[in-house]
């Protein structure tokens, strides 16, 4: 069984987060979950071991407390931390990449996905579907001077879809996988549990 | 707080849409219907008549008592203490509105705009409840018996023989749209600003139109009954307003501890050539625009449904599915799920307002058709349904639905917003889906509102 760990899901007034915490709590029942808004204060006092950020409307600047939670917490502490569309771009954005408006927005449509069979995309099929709902993205051309490095790319379009840090513990997908239209959501999460968190 | 004692009678008789209609309007009932050509089954006409407990936004009344209260919790405090599984009839029907969205979100989110004419909430518990399954003279009443006195009624009149309702060649006088053509263009173009900016995937702008009518509301139920297949439909009669909805959309509905919920989005009108409608069936079933849309709302019902339903038992059942009316056809998916709560108030606090008439991300989205709409929307886009002694209960979206007050008359088009649409296209939408309430109340001509309407 899994040891108990600490979810803490920050919350960017979206609509999809509960998707986001049934899809992660069908992968580990047996985590303890807390839901949290992105301005509640409370995030400073809950004592967590993992932080998903969820998608939501706006820029990655527009995300409440989450920069600053960085700077305190999730740096210092290393907590391993996955982000979902805004959370991708929040990461993006903290490292200095640029965020700009996506070379085609797409809002309920499911694309393939290009990766490198490694990290959470381990043992998932190349071209796999996802669904995306965004219509900024990180620049691609950008990432290689930060900190940041890719995992996937949308086919036949140069648009990151997966990142991760070169050294600490932070993940982001651009795609969604808590939607009904995506494959393999379960195992991406899954993957990213069992290198970061350790079981 | 009350127990209600509960007295069922079978019967078998034909019930008059005429002598329902009056009923209705006399004993301040309320009369959830679908209309014939739909088959019977699944179902059912429900009738409440002399409503003996009223709740609205603030205060539950009963008896000439009025006593402030909170309207979910009292519901719930009833439906703790009348419970019954073996009761498949309704204990409540009523609505929420759209505008009831400020109650269930934190404050401070939205700007709180309201419509004055009808409460933002408003339940009743009735004398009477008649349910009779479609198609069909095999008839439930049921009688509520109270433990205080009230004001009793007689119900022979609704199975004598049918009253005439004397249809008119009568008008409705155009007074404003909430939005001129120029304005719900401009707005249509800003909301696809907000997408780009990457504020919200998708958003439904309304525009409301006003009028006066010399039609009695009785006529316009009954004209509006026959203009169309109504599923979802709704003649309800509060505090002397009316309320007439002609629905093709299911909210959500509870049986047996699972919730359904079933959105719609994408309408073709049916031509009488049945190779183009199996071509424009096939456009529709493929077309990129209704599908992204309707997937945006799918995942937005996940979610909401999620908040209340056990860990990995929420699924799409259906999607996409074509329902067939009888002048459009529809696309529309089903999502399923077992609820971890049967508390009123967690259900209306996660679902509350519905996806497919506010936006996504829902909270931005609502809060962008508040700047850009400028008014509350009334009971309009809310909630019209009933909850069962047994805690069943089934739930439609007000969309097609006419107000009217005092010879004022007033309805709501509109549609969703997303990258893909063209400003001028949705305006014309609006009219097009407005065609049966246009017709139904004979409004008279205003150029930017019928031109399109020309076959």
């Amino acid at each position: 069984m899994n040891a108990n760990k600490k979810i803490l899901i920050f919350d960017n007034y979206d609509s999809f987060t509960y998707n986001l915490y049934n899809l992660i709590k069908s992968v580990r029942p047996n985590y303890t979950y807390q839901i949290l808004r992105n301005n509640n204060k409370q995030i400073f006092i809950y004592d967590f071991d993992v932080l998903i950020i969820s998608p939501g409307p706006m820029t990655p600047d527009k995300t409440g407390l989450l920069k600053d939670l960085f700077i305190k917490k999730i740096i210092p502490d290393k907590i391993p931390t996955l982000g979902i569309c805004l959370g991708l771009q929040f990461l993006g954005y903290f490292y200095n990449t640029l965020v700009t408006k996506s070379k085609q927005a797409k809002h309920g449509i499911a694309v393939n996905i290009n990766h490198f069979n490694k990290n959470i995309f381990d043992k998932i099929p190349n071209n796999f579907k996802a669904a995306r709902y965004n219509s900024l993205e990180i620049d691609i051309n950008n990432i290689n001077k930060t900190e940041l490095e890719i995992l996937a790319t949308e086919q036949n379009q140069n648009s990151v879809m997966a990142l991760k840090h070169k050294t600490l513990p932070f993940v982001g997908l651009q795609f969604h996988p808590e939607s009904f239209l995506t494959q393999y959501g379960d195992i991406i999460i899954n993957n990213f549990f069992k290198i970061y968190v350790g079981n | 707080m009350w127990e209600i004692n509960t007295e069922i009678k079978q019967i078998n008789t034909k019930i008059y849409l005429e002598n329902i209609l009056t009923a209705v309007d006399k004993y301040n009932g309320v009369f959830l219907f679908t209309t014939d050509d739909f088959e019977s089954g699944n179902h059912k006409n429900i009738i409440g008549l002399n409503p003996i407990i009223n709740i609205n936004n603030s205060a539950i009344s009963y008896s000439n008592k009025s006593l402030s209260a909170n309207p979910l919790q009292i519901i719930d405090d009833i439906i703790n203490l009348n419970k019954d599984d073996k009761l498949n009839f309704p204990l409540l029907i009523g609505y929420l509105s759209y505008d009831y969205k400020n109650e269930v979100e934190e404050k401070g989110l939205y700007k709180n705009l309201k419509s004055d004419i009808f409460p933002d909430l408003y339940f009743s518990i009735y004398e009477y409840y008649i349910i009779i399954p479609n198609n069909s003279e095999n008839i439930k009443i049921v009688q509520l018996h109270f433990p205080f006195s009230h004001k009793k009624i007689d119900l022979n009149p609704l199975f004598k023989t049918k009253i005439k309702i004397n249809i008119q060649n009568k008008v409705t006088s155009y007074i404003s749209s909430s939005l001129s053509k120029n304005e719900f263009i401009k707005n249509v173009n800003q909301i696809k600003n907000y997408i780009k900016k990457g504020d919200i995937y998708q958003a439904n702008l309304t525009r409301e139109i006003t009028g006066k009518t010399e039609y009695s509301p009785i006529e316009i139920a009954y004209k509006l009954y026959h203009s169309n297949s109504i599923e979802f439909g709704v003649f309800a009669k509060i505090e002397n307003k009316y309320l007439i909805s002609t629905s093709p959309e299911r909210f959500f509905k509870i049986s047996n501890n699972k919730i359904t919920t079933s959105p719609i989005k994408g309408t073709i009108f049916k031509s009488k050539n049945d190779d183009v409608n199996k071509k424009n069936i096939n456009e529709l079933l493929n077309s990129k625009k209704e599908l992204a849309e309707l997937s945006m709302i799918v995942d937005l019902l996940r979610n909401d449904i999620n908040k209340i339903c056990t860990t990995n038992s929420v699924n799409v059942i259906k999607f996409p599915e074509i329902k067939e009316l009888i002048n459009v056809y529809h696309l529309y998916s089903d999502i399923e799920g077992q609820l971890s709560t049967k508390k009123f108030k967690d259900i209306v606090k996660a679902l509350f307002p519905g996806g497919s008439i506010s936006g996504c991300p829902k909270i931005r989205a609502c809060q962008i058709i508040e700047e850009l709409e400028k008014q509350g929307r009334g009971p309009y886009t809310g909630s019209y349904g009933y909850i069962n002694f047994n805690q069943d209960m089934d739930f439609n979206i007000l969309i097609r639905t006419l107000f009217y007050h005092n010879k004022n008359i007033s309805f709501n088009v509109g549609g969703g917003i997303t990258l893909l649409s063209n400003a001028v296209d949705e305006y014309e939408e609006t009219i097009f889906k407005a065609k049966n309430i246009y017709s139904a109340i004979n409004m008279e001509q205003i150029y930017d509102e019928t031109y399109c309407l020309k076959d």
